[in-house]
């Protein structure tokens, strides 16, 4: 119990620092914005290739942003100094890397929201039914992203060309997850961007939430190895 | 238990208990001995193993230098995975410098392994690359992944912080190995054979021509770790001489 309210409490404090700083969160949306803007209004001339090619700078915009709020999630930690009083909090460390994957999740979560909005608006898409679907291979594609991310992010913060680093390191890591929602694309959005064979989106759930399942399993074990002084 | 799998594993334990013999004998030599057994493979493909196979014609015989790396680069970055375990446990620099010296051989190995495999899908195929085969696009993340492994160590100054986050890092990506070696089981075979179907009358040379391609590239890229861990060592070593210095203004 006294394991969960700390978890909570991480949760609740990182939140409340981005609510004040609003930095990752606005970041992180304005850039997926500006992706997709440009991405449409290259497109603007023909309806097919909007829908042929959306869904791709849909996951490309998410994917990108991503990092821009990923490399400050331990950033206000390391300024602060606050890290060191994480680490001898009477907590397991371990949650305090839950609840940083979590918090990140909302933030990244919000990211995508308002870019799908921006997606619907943009790229014509009108087939309401399969909003849920898209929202829940979201979902899980985020998780699969920040529970890799974080990690990541905990090591390359404190370095010199730290968020290059990190980006050189996370892209290759997801191109799997990647692969997975764009084959299940034709199920989403009604195109093939891949020409794997296209499961169906549960099925791309479902593979997500198994390589959340592995990473997270290892990223628990390695965490405290990561931000041990 | 048929005779062939007693065989596979009484060969299998004895290259493994020669490997281990190897590490005991000088650098130079064992160097030696992996040339000589590569230039081994190559007197075995020109002149016993057949110049044409069925299908593939010519082109098969760069299997024998692909198949070794591919299966030694796997290997490697295995051990790279259970050396960063140890060095986690233990926090010791030479730990790590085995890993990281582990990680540049196996990319070496991973390097050859996707240059050979395009030259031959060049002619197989018509094409150097397809991205829709699940062997290729693992083999391709390993490779970038690794990429990545090194470029992280030249950006950490500090050798202990180093050492720690290249272990984690180096944990993390050996989970990819698996996944490589699954592709085709998971995900269905699409371009990448599973295995050369050998004809009946050519089999027994044609594997023997394989295998001891493996175990020679093996043998040569176990040397070529142990080179990159004494250059790394001396290199260490020079470095800290050199910070002693600066601390003492000599």
């Amino acid at each position: 119990m006294q394991q969960l309210r700390a978890l909570l409490t991480v949760i609740r404090w990182d939140v409340v620092v981005e609510i004040k700083r609003r930095e990752s969160t606005l970041n992180m949306s304005l850039f997926a914005l500006l992706v997709l803007f440009i991405a449409s209004y290259a497109m603007s001339d023909s309806r097919e290739l909007l829908q042929a090619f959306g869904p791709i700078f849909y996951w490309v915009a998410i994917f990108f942003a991503g990092t821009v709020g990923l490399a400050r999630a331990f950033l206000v930690e390391r300024e602060g100094g606050a890290i060191h009083a994480m680490l001898v909090a009477p907590m397991d460390v371990s949650l305090y890397y839950i609840g940083k994957v979590i918090a990140t999740w909302i933030y990244v979560m919000i990211m995508a929201g308002l870019v799908l909005l921006a997606y619907i608006v943009l790229f014509d898409f009108d087939d309401w039914s399969k909003l849920g679907r898209i929202l829940a291979t979201t979902a899980c594609f985020v998780l699969v992203y920040v529970i890799v991310g974080v990690l990541l992010a905990a090591m390359t913060t404190s370095l010199r060309g730290g968020e290059v680093i990190l980006r050189i390191l996370l892209f290759p890591l997801m191109i799997p997850a990647v692969v997975v929602v764009y084959s299940a694309n034709d199920g989403l959005f009604k195109t093939s961007a891949l020409a794997l064979e296209s499961p169906a989106p549960f099925k791309a759930i479902t593979v997500l939430l198994a390589m959340a399942a592995v990473y997270v399993s290892v990223c628990v074990v390695l965490f405290p190895k990561v931000v041990e002084e | 238990m048929t005779m062939e799998s007693l065989l596979s594993i009484g060969v299998s334990i004895g290259f493994v208990v020669l490997c281990v013999l190897l590490h005991r004998i000088a650098l130079a030599a064992h160097l030696l001995i992996g040339f000589g057994l590569v230039v081994g493979t190559l007197y075995l493909v020109c002149f016993h193993a057949p110049l044409e196979e069925v299908t593939l014609g010519t082109s098969y015989l760069i299997f024998y230098f692909h198949f070794p790396s591919a299966i030694s680069c796997l290997t490697i970055f295995v051990i790279a995975g259970v050396v960063s375990v140890l060095q986690l446990k233990s926090g010791s620099l030479s730990h790590d410098r085995r890993a990281s010296s582990a990680v540049e051989v196996g990319l070496l190995a991973c390097t050859i392994t996707l240059g050979t495999g395009m030259i031959w899908a060049e002619a197989a195929w018509g094409q150097p690359w397809v991205w829709h085969d699940p062997r290729l696009m693992t083999v391709a993340i390993m490779w970038l992944t690794y990429v990545g492994y090194l470029m992280f160590r030249a950006a950490v100054d500090n050798p202990v912080k180093r050492a720690r986050y290249s272990a984690v890092l180096g944990v993390m990506f050996s989970i990819n190995v698996p996944v490589v070696w699954f592709a085709i089981r998971f995900f269905g075979k699409v371009s990448h054979p599973m295995e050369i179907e050998f004809a009946e009358d050519v089999r027994t040379i044609m594997k023997t021509t394989q295998w001891f391609g493996a175990a020679a590239f093996f043998i040569l890229y176990l040397g070529l770790w142990r080179l990159r861990y004494r250059a790394q060592t001396i290199h260490g070593e020079l470095e800290r001489i050199g910070e002693t210095f600066a601390a003492r203004k000599i």
